[in-house]
């Protein structure tokens, strides 16, 4: 048992994957005895254990040759199955993706020899098994990775006390070295203290997790930061146009999507971005053979594919140029055969959409329907003007626009790729309005709104709910200080800050310039300084700061770039918890191993922190993660078959209770509690005519009057004063910038900027094309980029045009440098016909590798190419970014793969 | 009863590759050694232009090469038809490798062995499925009786060749794919994704 770790990683990998673990006397396997584990191997040696061997002795042959026939009866060794005797965990898959499905581990001889997911009950389509992605199968790499930091530990060159001692030019390039938690918690706490001390509150800086957040907060507040991340412009307050939060949750649910005679996927690409079983929601739709698909975006994506969609190719950014396009082929189509626009949908359920149509008080005398005839600026939307910008062929653009129209039952669902651009302040408002224009609300068959993350394709309430972990609310930050996350980096170099928005609790103001004097970070839950744009500022930034610490569980970007560096546990190591998000399924998962090597929960090392400071951890977490975990159970709720009602979803015992040794009170449920943690999933099964369909703004539709919209009219906003008025008052774009409808807004960096003086057509700018960052299956953002499995799996390239590419002289395979004004990248080529000429797709996510020399990242960091650019909100603008590339002919790269994994020896 | 074999539904396919690391995990691989793969190819040139996926393992052939091939017996003819492995009886002279026109046998260097899909045969003893049949997130994969398979999906136009995969004739692989449109036609280009 005393090497319980080398044994475990010998008998699963080999070591040339795989470095020889330490020794470390406490790896026991949750509810399970190690008295057995005796056994070297359970699966290596199954062959060896076995069977007889034959007496031939035929020497190897080489193909072509002619092989000798065996000539004496050979006996087989009998198959035996190395799982035998083994305990299936329900185990988590905690990082940041997409789906929501199940993941389960088998342990045997306190190992875990395999990995599944769903197969709880019998699949169907009604009661899909919530089937995991590859991501999920190598979640053992993370937690058993060779690179797993096992100690606390601080840069060398680094002493605390600020000035010289800091040495920060050294952060990322310096050696480690071992320090005990107890040395860690004390600097740590020492430094938090000294720098609230010399330079205020507002010199620190985090964001989320369990550890500064807290501690800043109980000091007197910090400097945080927030951008639009993953729903871009969505981010903004929709209610005020009458859409739900980020547009989330409000399309038809999965059983209704059959009833569509069209399902456009527009800015997004489900198969790689929402992975697991999620694009397996549009199995009917895709077997009934009658619903045409569409793709609307830069490339032919793999959901395309797979659903034989027609391709309606537009470029990163210009989706409102196509859409104004669409709006007006639409009156087009309408005034020239009929039977287009849904007039009745338009008369009923929105204002501003033309003059008749106003909101009372409208400060200005101009409509939507007139600024897409050309009424304002003498220039029509039509598909010819859009096409130029957004390089849809016109006929495709007309095309669309009769797809769309009132007599077709159309399901417009979108993610958010198309909303990650600068100037795409008025996509949501523009995406509704097509919406509107073709009546596609609120009726079986016709939904508009998002398909994202693990409601893609079904939307709808949750049917079955987790409890909440019985803490009391956690402390606030009492600063109002929020960096936006392209220019944060510039803000601490600069010292000033746009204080104007923050994006998660969609908090808008005008712009209100703020000093900034960020002193020291402490990067806790997120991944901020690879996943936000201007990382090589970032890399600068964590130079110039007095103290950086960092809880991680491999040397991540933000690990490397740090001082202390303390090992935090996953998801397997602790006590349990829940996977939500997925409308019919709760995923619930249980420890697998015990903290590996001296790796502690967020909440021990917070605990630890706060000790030294005098800070008192109980208000904050009064008891035990197992409670809280507990308490999460107990919590549960699952509909009622009415569908009207919730009711208690878990049976909990008075033995469970004295079991687990918790508080609590025996209740019932519809589910055993022993049972619920073993199968790891509550999934409420659906079935044709339930009582739990969902058709999204059917309630409005019926009753407009009785069930209005979040929106001051309770009406769909064609028209928005406030809209404009907050927009043009941020401090990003011109004043003027935005009108109350949606209109065509140029953006500071986008397709205009392609060419030289912005003028379309001319000549091109030293940065031609443009680039965009498609999720991709390897990683979820960053998280798993570090998986040999992964990285074998997906190679990480560029994705180029195949004919631009040809045109500079490369060839797939060859290393390839991206570059812009902000900063250079080397990837892979990878030449496709699936691209738009002029874009380059790069994946998003991979840790950076940046070689200070040559000033160019060996990684592929997708965000050294995002700059600190903003405009309208602010919105973090990844995917309309400019570029070029060329052959490098520098080192060229290795595979991902065979690069060293970054295992810290101490 | 027909032979076993694996069935694959071209058409559901979005080459996520989770059969792929899903049979890495069960059978322990490391980063070099594949039993099933995934592979990719364009078809057409832009704008004109789609892909299809192609997963693929040991096709537990009707004529298997691999067991022609081998000198010592170390791969056989199982009693249910498939093709398995003796890891025991194996010299490493890779004689399968080099006969198997699918790639299946892989020779793994460490252990101067080779091995390849057995369509997890302990796992089935027990009752269950390959692996890469319960992975698949969009039911893509099935495995069983091949009569039986081409009875559940009649109706469907099911190939055991495709212009990127060797001639069947020559083995007679117990594969069946349902294929999209765009698998039948000759110019597929592999990608790198």
């Amino acid at each position: 048992m005393s090497h319980l770790i080398d044994k475990l990683l010998d008998a699963r990998f080999s070591r040339r994957q795989f470095l020889k673990g330490s020794a470390v006397a406490t790896a026991a396997v949750a509810g399970l005895s190690l008295t057995a584990c005796s056994k070297e191997s359970s699966l290596s040696d199954t062959s060896q254990a076995a069977g007889t061997t034959a007496g031939t002795t035929a020497a190897p042959t080489t193909a072509g040759e002619s092989v000798p026939e065996t000539t004496a009866p050979v006996e087989h060794s009998p198959i035996v199955n190395p799982e035998e005797g083994g305990t299936w965990v329900s185990a988590a898959c905690w990082h940041n993706c997409a789906g929501r499905c199940l993941n389960k581990v088998m342990v045997k001889d306190g190992m875990v020899i395999r990995q599944k997911t769903d197969d709880t009950h019998e699949d169907s389509y009604e009661y899909m098994q919530q089937r995991a992605c590859l991501r999920g199968r190598a979640q053992q790499q993370q937690c058993f990775g060779a690179d797993r930091l096992k100690y606390p530990m601080k840069r060398k060159s680094w002493q605390p006390g600020g000035g010289e001692n800091t040495h920060g030019e050294l952060r990322g390039k310096d050696e480690w070295e071992r320090i005990s938690w107890e040395e860690a918690f004390s600097m740590v706490a020492a430094e938090i203290k000294r720098v609230a001390d010399t330079y205020g509150t507002d010199s620190l800086m985090t964001r989320t997790g369990s550890c500064g957040k807290n501690i800043f907060a109980m000091l007197g507040g910090y400097t945080s930061y927030a951008d639009t991340t993953s729903y871009g412009t969505y981010c903004f307050n929709v209610d005020k146009i009458g859409l739900p939060p980020y547009d989330l949750n409000k399309a038809n649910d999965r059983m209704d999507l059959k009833n569509s005679e069209t399902i456009v996927f527009y800015g997004g690409n489900p198969a790689w971005a929402s992975a697991g079983s999620r694009t397996y929601n549009f199995l009917q739709a895709k077997k009934n053979k009658k619903t045409q698909f569409i793709v609307v975006g830069p490339s032919y994506n793999a959901t395309a594919s797979v659903f034989e969609a027609k391709w309606i190719r537009v470029r990163p950014g210009t989706d409102t140029a196509f859409l104004l396009g669409v709006a007006y082929e639409m009156l087009a189509l309408d005034e020239s055969q009929g039977g287009i626009i849904d007039w009745d949908f338009l008369n009923t359920y929105t204002v501003g959409f033309d003059a008749d149509h106003m909101p009372e008080g409208a400060k200005l005398n101009e409509n939507f329907k007139d600024y897409v005839l050309g009424a304002y600026d003498e220039t029509p939307k039509d598909a010819a003007w859009a096409s130029k910008i957004c390089g849809t062929p016109e006929e495709d653009i007309k095309w669309y626009a009769n797809e769309m129209r009132k007599d077709k039952a159309v399901s417009i669902l979108h993610s958010y790729a198309h909303a990650r651009n600068r100037n795409a302040e008025d996509i949501p408002q523009l995406y509704m309005t097509i919406g509107c224009m073709g009546g596609h609300f609120g009726k079986p068959g016709h939904s508009c709104g998002a398909m994202y993350a693990s409601d893609a394709g079904n939307s709808g309430p949750r049917l079955v709910k987790n409890g909440g972990a019985g803490l009391p609310a956690a402390p606030t930050n009492a600063s109002d200080l929020r960096l936006n996350g392209p220019t944060m980096w510039k803000s601490v170099l600069e010292g000033k800050a746009n204080n104007n928005a923050d994006y998660y609790a969609a908090k808008y103001t005008a712009e209100d310039i703020r000093d900034v004097n960020v002193k020291m970070v402490y990067w806790d839950a997120d991944a901020r300084l690879q996943t936000s744009p201007d990382l090589v500022n970032g890399i600068k930034a964590m130079r110039s700061m007095e103290f950086v610490c960092c809880n991680a569980q491999f040397l991540t970007t933000q690990a490397k770039y740090s001082d202390i560096v303390m090992p935090v546990t996953t998801e397997w190591e602790r006590v349990g918890g829940f996977l939500t998000g997925n409308r019919e399924a709760l995923f619930v998962y249980t420890q697998v191993v015990e903290p590996l090597y001296e790796s502690k929960t967020d909440q021990e090392i917070a605990r630890g922190i706060m000790d030294q400071m005098g800070l008192n951890a109980d208000e904050i977490w009064p008891i035990s993660e197992k409670q809280q975990f507990f308490n999460q159970i107990a919590g549960c709720t699952v509909i009622n078959a009415e569908g009207t009602d919730y009711v208690p979803l878990v049976t909990i015992t008075q033995a469970d209770i004295d079991e687990w040794g918790v508080e609590g009170a025996p209740q019932d449920g519809v589910v055993e509690m022993k049972k619920f943690l073993s199968d790891g999933v509550y999934q409420v099964a659906r079935a044709e005519g339930d009582n739990y369909g969902y058709i999204g703004y059917q309630d409005f539709i019926e009753d407009p009057a009785g069930h209005p919209l979040s929106s001051e009219s309770g009406k769909f906003e064609i028209y928005n004063d406030w809209k404009a008025d907050t927009l043009n008052a941020m401090g990003y774009s011109p004043a003027g910038t935005f009108k109350p409808y949606p209109s065509y807004t140029v953006a500071p960096e986008g397709y205009e900027t392609t060419f030289k003086d912005g003028v379309i057509g001319g000549e091109p700018s030293e940065y031609p094309f443009l680039v965009y960052n498609p999720h991709y299956l390897r990683r979820s953002h960053s998280v798993f980029d570090n998986c040999p499995w992964l990285r074998e799996t997906w190679p990480n390239p560029v994705f180029l045009n195949k004919e631009d590419a040809a045109a500079k002289g490369i060839q797939t395979g060859d290393t390839v440098r991206v570059y812009n004004a902000h900063g250079s990248i080397l990837r892979t080529a990878s030449l496709t016909g699936i691209i738009m000429p002029g874009c380059v797709g790069v994946p998003h996510g991979s840790w950076i590798d940046y070689d200070e020399e040559k000033q160019v990242d060996r990684g592929g960091a997708d965000n050294v190419l995002c700059g600190p650019v903003v405009s309208g909100m602010g919105v973090t603008g990844y995917n309309n970014y400019n570029c070029n590339y060329e052959k490098y002919d520098g080192e060229p790269l290795i595979p991902d793969v065979e690069k060293p994994q970054r295992i810290i020896e101490l | 009863m027909g032979k076993l074999g694996f069935y694959f539904d071209a058409t559901m396919c979005t080459g996520c590759r989770t059969c792929q690391v899903a049979c890495k995990d069960k059978n322990r691989l490391d980063v070099g050694t594949l039993f099933r793969e995934v592979k990719s190819y364009e078809v057409g040139s832009y704008p004109d232009v789609t892909f299809y996926h192609m997963t693929m393992s040991c096709n537990h052939c009707e004529n298997p090469a691999c067991v022609s091939a081998c000198p010592v017996g170390a791969m056989y003819v199982a009693e249910d038809g498939t093709v398995l492995h003796d890891e025991a009886l194996c010299i490493g002279c890779q004689a399968c490798v080099q006969a198997c026109p699918y790639g299946a046998p892989k020779y793994i260097e460490e252990k101067k062995k080779v091995g390849k899909c057995d369509a997890c045969a302990a796992i089935r003893a027990a009752g269950g499925n390959p692996v890469c049949v319960d992975a698949c997130p969009l039911r893509a994969l099935e495995f069983g009786d091949l009569d039986e398979l081409v009875q559940k999906h009649a109706g469907a136009e099911l190939v055991n060749e495709l212009p990127i995969l060797p001639k069947a004739d020559a083995t007679g692989p117990s594969l069946l794919i349902e294929p999209k449109q765009s698998m039948l036609s000759d110019g597929a280009e592999e990608m790198y994704l």
